[in-house]
């Protein structure tokens, strides 16, 4: 089987100009999205209390609601969830309950917000009604942390990679490759914004995993290029870029697609961070496959051509 | 057959020996029980792996907690100690001074009566406190102030996170859980990990690890039934040397004011053993009874002997809990009664036993994840993962034959591997981390797609089948590395920065790129040349690849 024929001619560095023209309204796009609809921080991240319930049989998601309402403990957020996979003993309802608020004090006593809601629960339900499933408390100090933590982690991996790039190939590479790399980045979470979906510590780990994928296929096109490059002497770099970017063509996709096959099954089947994570992934990767075809060489031929004309050279006939 | 190729089959068999050694214990765990279901003879055997892959705290459920010292609490306990030691040396040495204070977070001032004490003073600090304190241009000319130094409060503040840490250690220790963690992150924090708490537990343990079990033994002065009435009597001001401390009930409920001499005072210190006792006592419920150490004891009896027909209150975490009248001089042992139920005699007990914490504590971060949901999320990924397997395997064999097939093996033993090192490595295998797996299913056989692609234009280059496979493994070889490695730059930082689960992600990425580098490049290559060694149809199969 053979999905990409060989000698397959298209010009994907031609039309680069109304690439980097999409890319960056898409980068503009996903820089709104951080201020609106602005990105919706889960616990990991602001702090606060999250609670997951298994009730035996099935409860009003109002009569919850209110319960939890009534305790005045900020911001309430309540999601219902089949139990378990569906099997014979995993019959019931999973609620997925977030408060704001930490802590209710009163007098002497601090009473944490976990505890509150079981005890209102106890009364409402009855305390043989429903299980604890998990309970998740971010103080306020940890989240700011870990946001900080999220954002260091992330502009240190580009940092990393410049240099390998940079000492493996030429700086030109390894620029062009890490612009590209932070182009996924930010269009990856302003999708995920777009989406609402919630930010957790699984989704940092979500772009690093994207950046270190794209870099992966860009590296193997660039890789190719330095080939062509070292093989034919003399040429147009833009040709050479072309050429090398339709030979890995098949490559590029065809490993876009097993993991894209991989990243399918655990959107559908892993729950809750990893669905979320997978999501991520899934568009991430798209936008990956499409930066390492459309974006990073053309902004290494961009670098090139900004650095011929500062030297007052005319550019395109760069040889090499 | 060739002795090289020998020599790397055998190398590579031998590996997937150990692999399956390796992971054998973990496909035979009942995770459920925490148990090896391995038959007999293995565990007899000795030198045969029976540990299975450690499961991160949110697969098999088990509280995550961050807890943070009061640092500067325990900075600023030494301070007062400093003070008060540095004004009985002063009585000792006949040094007059009018006052010594502690300032704000780090600073002590003395105030002299006149120049002749002030020099005493000054020279005595200059000589004997040289390390610890430092004089300051602040203050007048008779009251000079002093600064703590700060190299001392930071062992002040170390040495708090350690004693906390130890203090922590033992109360998990007698509580009882199999297994726990107990780490310091950064300077005040600490991470504890406890595997398998039941739900039930769950608040018994947040309560153990967060009381401070501060015990204190005081005589008491005089009482009333609040605190306005108490101040009244004294004049609306509390006298020095002395404490206003609340009674409360069982239910936390203020019932009465307590006036205590902070002298002389005893504290739980001098505990060696705390044991519940159900039944008894004259409020009724459970008690503790306790023994004193040697040195308690000599305090105790002569506290208790020299002050008969006091109440002496017994001062639990800041509150009394009960004042009885001291009827006879006490030697070595003691009860607390305040109508508790066995959990709580239980529970205080265990915190007697393990000690009192230096400062207090707080909770950052929890995270309880009970046993049932982490069973359905190891399930969810393994279907997950199955498919992704399946899927890749279809479409690898579908689009390349022969070396779909034999790319397919790769990802298998990959996959073994990955499991083995895990293993061997004592790793935690999370829920972040059971996705990076099945992605690096998905990821894995892309060193094969590499290869293949490129022998496809090699074979399109008129070179014989043998000869660009060669090739195509060769010119491969660097792209496929350069490739990973940055991989696994990402990789380490996440590991670096991540905690918990998202390590357990960094660590099974990691694992799963230089396993896919291994079987792509290395365990294909040797099958292809097995199959060339022993299939006298090789060269018509074309490599598996169709032109």
């Amino acid at each position: 089987m053979e999905w990409i024929k060989p000698g397959i001619k298209i010009d994907f560095v031609g039309k680069r100009f109304y690439f980097f023209l999409f890319s960056l309204g898409l980068i503009i796009l996903s820089i709104i999205s951080f201020f609106f609809p602005g990105p919706n921080w889960g616990i990991d991240f602001k702090g606060g209390t999250e609670l997951r319930l298994r009730f035996k049989e099935q409860v009003e998601i109002a009569k919850v609601r209110s319960l939890v309402e009534s305790l005045n403990l900020g911001e309430v957020q309540i999601q219902q969830f089949r139990a378990g996979l569906g099997g014979e003993e995993e019959q019931g309802v999973d609620f997925l309950i977030r408060v704001e608020e930490l802590k209710q004090t009163s007098q002497e006593e601090e009473v944490k917000a976990d505890k509150l809601i079981t005890s209102k629960f106890s009364e409402g339900f009855g305390s043989e009604a429903f299980t604890i499933l998990e309970v998740n408390y971010v103080g306020p100090k940890v989240g700011k942390e870990l946001r900080e933590r999220g954002a260091k982690a992330l502009l240190y991996s580009l940092v990393g990679i410049l240099f390998y790039v940079g000492f493996r190939f030429e700086f030109r590479y390894a620029l062009g490759a890490v612009l590209a790399l932070f182009h996924d980045a930010i269009i990856s979470a302003g999708f995920y914004n777009l989406l609402q979906r919630e930010w957790s510590l699984a989704i940092i780990a979500g772009l690093l995993t994207i950046i270190g994928y794209s870099v992966n296929d860009t590296i193997v096109i660039f890789d190719r290029i330095r080939e062509t490059v070292r093989r034919t002497k003399r040429g147009n770099l833009k040709e050479l870029i072309n050429q090398s970017i339709n030979q890995t063509l098949s490559r590029t996709l065809l490993t876009s697609l097993t993991t894209l096959m991989a990243l399918v099954f655990l959107a559908v089947f892993g729950g809750g961070v990893i669905r979320d994570f997978s999501i991520l992934m899934i568009f991430g990767l798209i936008i990956g496959t499409y930066s390492s075809i459309y974006i990073a060489s053309s902004l290494v031929l961009l670098i090139e051509d900004i650095r011929l004309r500062r030297k007052g050279e005319e550019p395109k006939k760069e040889k090499k | 057959m060739q002795r090289n190729l020998q020599i790397k089959a055998g190398l590579i068999l031998g590996l997937v020996v150990i692999a399956v050694l390796l992971v054998a214990p973990s496909l035979m765990w009942d995770y459920s029980n925490n148990q090896s279901r391995m038959p007999g003879f293995w565990r007899e055997a000795r030198i045969l792996p029976t540990r299975a892959v450690v499961m991160g705290l949110d697969l098999q459920g088990g509280m995550h907690l961050v807890v943070s010292v009061n640092t500067e609490e325990a900075v600023r306990n030494e301070l007062y100690q400093i003070k008060d030691g540095l004004r009985s040396i002063f009585k000792e040495e006949k040094i007059k001074i009018d006052k010594i204070e502690v300032l704000g977070e780090d600073k002590i001032q003395i105030s002299f009566p006149d120049a002749e004490n002030l020099k005493k003073g000054t020279d005595y600090i200059a000589g004997n406190y040289s390390r610890v304190l430092h004089p300051t241009t602040e203050g007048g000319t008779l009251q000079p102030i002093y600064i703590l130094d700060e190299a001392q409060a930071e062992y002040y503040r170390t040495n708090a996170t350690r004693q906390v840490m130890e203090t922590l250690q033992s109360r998990i220790d007698e509580f009882g859980v199999a297994e726990p963690s107990i780490q310091r992150q950064g300077k005040d924090r600490i991470v504890l990990q406890l595997p398998g708490i039941k739900e039930e537990d769950r608040a018994r343990v947040l309560n153990i690890i967060q009381r401070t079990a501060k015990l204190e033994f005081m005589l008491v002065e005089t009482f009333a039934a609040s605190k306005e009435a108490l101040l009244e009597r004294l004049g609306g001001s509390l006298p020095s040397g002395r404490r206003l401390l609340p009674e409360v009930d069982k239910e936390g409920k203020i019932v009465a004011w307590y006036l205590l001499k902070e002298e002389p005072k005893i504290t739980g210190d001098y505990l060696v053993d705390a044991r519940p006792v159900f039944g008894g006592g004259n409020l009724g419920g459970a008690l503790v009874s306790f023994q004193w150490n040697l040195e308690g004891a000599r305090r105790f009896s002569r506290l208790t002997g020299e002050h008969i027909g006091e109440n002496l209150a017994i001062v639990l975490e800041d509150k009394v809990r009960s004042a009885p009248v001291i009827k006879d001089r006490i030697f070595d042992r003691g009860q607390i009664e305040g109508n508790f139920t066995p959990q709580e005699a239980t529970d205080l007990a265990i915190v007697l036993r393990a000690g009192a914490l230096p400062v207090e504590i707080n909770i950052e971060e929890e995270r309880t994840v009970g046993p049932s949901l982490g069973n359905d999320l190891i399930k969810r990924g393994m279907i997950a993962g199955i498919l992704a397997g399946a899927s890749v395997i279809v479409f690898m064999v579908a689009y390349y034959s022969f070396g779909g097939l034999i790319a397919s093996i790769a990802l298998i033993l990959n996959l073994l591997f990955i499991f083995a090192v895990l293993a061997v490595l004592r790793a935690t295998l999370t829920l972040p981390g059971v996705a990076g797996i099945a992605l690096t299913i998905g990821m894995a056989v892309d060193a094969n797609i590499i290869i293949f692609e490129r022998v496809r234009e090699e074979l399109r280059s008129g070179k014989s089948g043998r000869s660009a496979l060669e090739a195509g493994y060769k010119r491969s070889l660097w792209t496929i590395l350069d490739a990973n490695i940055t991989t696994l730059i990402a990789a380490a930082i996440l590991f670096q920065v991540g905690t918990g689960p998202i390590r357990g992600f960094a660590v099974t990425l990691t694992i799963g790129v230089v396993g896919t580098v291994f079987c792509g490049l290395v365990v294909s290559k040797v099958i292809y040349e097995l199959w060339f060694a022993l299939s006298k149809r090789a060269e018509k199969l074309e490599v598996g690849i169709k032109v």
